[in-house]
């Protein structure tokens, strides 16, 4: 299938999001969109997929001129958008959200997910509850549930943990648009995407500023430039200052000269034996562990969302192993969820989610500009930020909010490489201040880079690592974790 | 192949559209609706006109009244929507607080104490499907629905057997005088337009109308009780307290009922009566008046004063059945309220939703 968006336009009120944008994708081939948050890549395959109308601009579907698409003829197309949170049934498991998506589709669900299964080698635990999957399970559900569907051109937002953690998702997508499938991958993360896509388009801005088709191998340093280069004319309706750093932080008394946070036998799962973990004042401590193997149930054990088999969550001394999440929260641990926006609610205003976190309407703006976050307006919606925004307004609700200890699960996905540096010197000024950090991640290069101590999660429980060692070798990560 | 593609719109549509969208609609459903209606039902035109057109209808104090009560009940359920419970039981609430009077009534406790003991009531009843949809995850809906008619079943029964009055027909005995609002006096130039409104309500209603407004879009307590709605799980790990939103919620959607079923009460005939045709539900009561305004709740949950608007819509559709008349009064009245909260709900399409319609293509 030929798809191609001619002049695309889209306002967000008074904001131009895109700007005459123009991309073509062909059958067989795999197309990056690269940009930094904010860029216009998800409103782009927004407008491809239907979910919102472009302003001007028009969509052509193998030669037919269309000015608009809607979800469902997207889908009866065979049209499919993995999202970057995927919009799942959360309380029904994956193969109960396949049968929904099938409706009057009568396929055997157990012979379809035998059959895809096998054919394209994809491990996706179909019996399991969406709930209790990570984003990056989530992502690679949806992609199947697609492909089942029929997809015949598959957008995929944002898949970088996929794309950088899971050889066999890569491995997938080569033999998917072999078959004469067309994908297109937004990302903000060059090295997830270059050494697998055949073109690449460059956004800013809500422009696209490139097309790429040649060596995109040798050109990394040049689709960076593209890609992050700041003038001096930037559009005045985005608030940003990048790395400003307007807040201030003055370092709280030690209280805790030890540890803020032990977790003592903790057991989270049968599989995976006790967990001792602590953490000390004023610390970075990372726990990496492979995505859906005991990441998000001990991130729900600590936030409280459930219940640990047995052992004691110790903060500052008091055990808070049966406390509900939000008197966690007051007694002054910030939750970052894996999925953000069970953090940040879409329904929201800016000025309302601020507002939640008693940051007042004047103070916002300086609060934003911390993370240089791309907005319209304090009244506009969540649901208008990008991915990669919501993660940064994440990190600047924590920088005014100044909590003692943050738990976060995957704290730096969404984010580019702008986002990711104005995120690492953050939270080791916050650490300065007397915040300490527990952080739950399933890519080692980014906890080797920011923490003080790591462990590694595997079936032997949490196994701390030297961290001088895993500098040198970081493969007594791999090893660990898999052991 | 042809699809409807309906979305909702991300931004509020101002203030003066929907009013001027909401009215017109009302007007083209309701009157062509029940234009249509009586032709076929035999009404004589002559009749409706004089109904419909007859300017002193559209402001006449029974027309006021009820608006007051539908948008007290409303802004009640409203603010129950905003933390995500959909109350289906309105009319039950509104019948035990009846109850809660009437005991204050035989008991000599006061008014304020029937106030009381009507808040108290209301908050025990309302948390029942509240809090099983937040801690057991069971359907709000349904379960508010059930104890709806569960509680005018009761209260049929204590009309009907244990609080019986002296007539032969099952009803309570009246309110005692002392149990009693305050109402603009018969010299006053507000008597033809107020005259049936109890000053305490108006004052309540101005209050809730300023004070949700303001709550649930300017306060770090409003946006904690909206956050229920969204998700359990957001609410918890922002720091919401549920327990208290949910006690805050019902206890503010408590005293506008209570407020709305003393209007309703000491306002009218003062008695409630048993329903002998139904055997559930009760007399003093128009129907559908706990689903109207859920529906109203539900439509201004963002802008909670364009209640007042809607209620007023409602209160004219109520105001045409008590002014109809003959054998076909009860379908002519269920019509009338069914096409006025159809242009409600269309007012809600044509203003908050992008609706399209793609034709066949090729694939």
């Amino acid at each position: 299938m030929e798809i191609k968006l001619d002049q695309i336009i889209k306002f967000f009120g008074s904001l131009k999001v895109l700007d005459n944008a123009s991309i073509h994708i062909r059958s067989g081939e795999i197309v990056g969109l690269l940009g930094e948050n904010g860029a216009g890549k998800t409103t782009l395959m927004n407008i491809l997929y239907g979910l919102y109308r472009p302003d001007k601009g028009v969509i052509y579907v193998n030669g037919h001129k269309r000015y608009y698409m809607d979800p469902l003829y997207s889908m009866k197309l065979g049209i499919l958008f993995v999202q970057q949170f995927p919009r799942l049934i959360d309380s029904m498991t994956g193969a109960e959200n396949l049968k929904l998506l099938l409706r009057r589709d009568k396929r055997n669900i157990p012979d379809l997910l035998r059959e895809y299964g096998a054919k394209y080698d994809l491990q996706v635990d179909f019996n399991k509850k969406v709930a209790e999957m990570t984003i990056l399970e989530r992502q690679k559900l949806y992609t199947l549930i697609s492909v089942i569907l029929g997809a015949r051109v598959l957008l995929l937002d944002e898949p970088n943990m996929l794309l950088t953690t899971d050889e066999s998702f890569r491995e997938f997508l080569r033999r998917y648009a072999r078959e004469g499938n067309s994908i297109l991958i937004s990302s903000h993360k060059i090295s997830a995407v270059i050494d697998l896509v055949d073109r690449i388009y460059v956004m800013r801005k809500g422009k696209v500023v490139a097309d790429i088709r040649d060596n995109i191998r040798e050109r990394y340093d040049e689709i960076l430039k593209l890609m992050f280069e700041y003038g001096n004319n930037r559009d005045k309706e985005y608030h940003v200052v990048v790395g400003s750093g307007g807040v201030e932080y003055e370092a709280r008394e030690n209280l805790f000269k030890r540890k803020i946070l032990e977790l003592k036998d903790l057991v989270i799962t049968e599989e995976i034996r006790k967990i001792n973990v602590y953490v000390n004042d004023r610390e970075i401590v990372s726990v990496i562990s492979i995505a859906g193997k005991g990441d998000k149930e001990l991130f729900d054990i600590l936030a409280g969302f459930r219940k640990s088999i047995r052992g004691k969550i110790i903060y500052k001394n008091f055990d808070i192993s049966s406390d509900p999440p939000y008197r966690r929260v007051v007694r002054g641990i910030f939750f970052v969820p894996d999925n953000k926006l069970d953090l940040i609610s879409p329904r929201y205003k800016i000025r309302e989610i601020m507002g939640l976190w008693s940051i007042r309407n004047n103070e916002i703006s300086k609060c934003l500009s911390e993370t240089s976050v791309m907005y319209r307006s304090p009244e506009a919606s969540v649901s208008e930020l990008s991915g990669g925004n919501i993660s940064r307004m994440i990190l600047a609700i924590i920088a005014c909010n100044k909590p003692d200890l943050v738990i976060a699960h995957n704290i730096f996905s969404g984010l580019d490489l702008l986002g990711y540096e104005i995120a690492t010197k953050l939270i080791k000024r916050l650490r300065t201040a007397g915040v300490s950090f527990l952080l739950i991640m399933n890519d080692y290069e980014e906890a080797l880079k920011i923490s003080d101590r790591i462990y590694v999660l595997s079936e032997r429980g949490a196994i701390e690592i030297n961290i001088n060692e895993a500098y040198k070798d970081p493969s007594v990560i791999w090893r660990e974790m898999v052991s | 192949m042809s699809l409807i593609y309906v979305r909702r719109k991300s931004d509020e549509p101002p203030t003066i559209k929907i009013v001027v969208v909401s009215l017109v609609v009302f007007i083209v459903i309701v009157f062509i609706g029940v234009f249509l209606l009586m032709l076929i039902s035999g009404y004589e035109l002559r009749d409706l006109v004089n109904i419909f057109f007859d300017y002193r209808n559209l402001l006449s104090p029974e027309v006021i009244r009820y608006t007051m009560i539908i948008a007290l009940l409303s802004l009640a359920l409203l603010i129950n929507v905003a933390g995500g419970f959909i109350n289906l039981g309105g009319e039950g609430l509104i019948a035990l607080s009846m109850l809660a009077f009437l005991i204050a009534s035989i008991y000599n406790l006061g008014i304020l104490t029937g106030f009381i003991l009507s808040i108290l009531l209301l908050i025990a009843w309302a948390s029942i499907p509240y809090l099983s949809k937040i801690y057991l995850e069971s359907s709000d809906v349904l379960v508010s629905f059930l104890q709806n008619f569960i509680a005018l079943f009761i209260i049929n029964h204590i009309v009907a057997h244990v609080f019986r009055g002296e007539l032969a027909r099952p009803r309570s005995p009246p309110i005692d005088p002392s149990i009693n609002l305050h109402y603009v006096s018969q010299g006053s130039i507000l008597y033809n337009y107020l005259g049936r409104v109890s000053i305490e309500s108006i004052i309540m209603l101005i209050i809730a109308i300023v004070f949700l407004s303001y709550l649930l879009s300017e306060t770090k307590t409003g946006y904690s009780l909206r956050l229920l709605s969204h998700s359990i799980k957001t609410a918890s790990i922002s720091g919401v307290n549920i327990p208290r939103s949910i006690f805050l919620n019902l206890l503010i959607s408590a005293i506008l009922l209570s407020f709305a079923s003393a209007e309703l009460l000491l306002g009218g005939e003062r008695r409630i009566f048993y329903n002998e045709n139904a055997k559930i539900g009760i007399g003093s009561m128009s129907f559908g008046l706990g689903y109207v305004s859920l529906s109203i709740a539900i439509l201004s949950v963002r802008k909670p004063y364009i209640s007042l608007l809607y209620s007023y819509i409602l209160a004219l559709g109520y105001m045409m059945v008590f002014l109809s008349y003959g054998f076909y009064r009860l379908v002519l009245g269920v019509a009338i309220v069914g096409l006025s909260l159809l242009s409600v709900l269309l007012s809600e399409l044509l203003l908050r939703y992008e609706v399209r319609l793609s034709w066949r293509l090729r694939r």
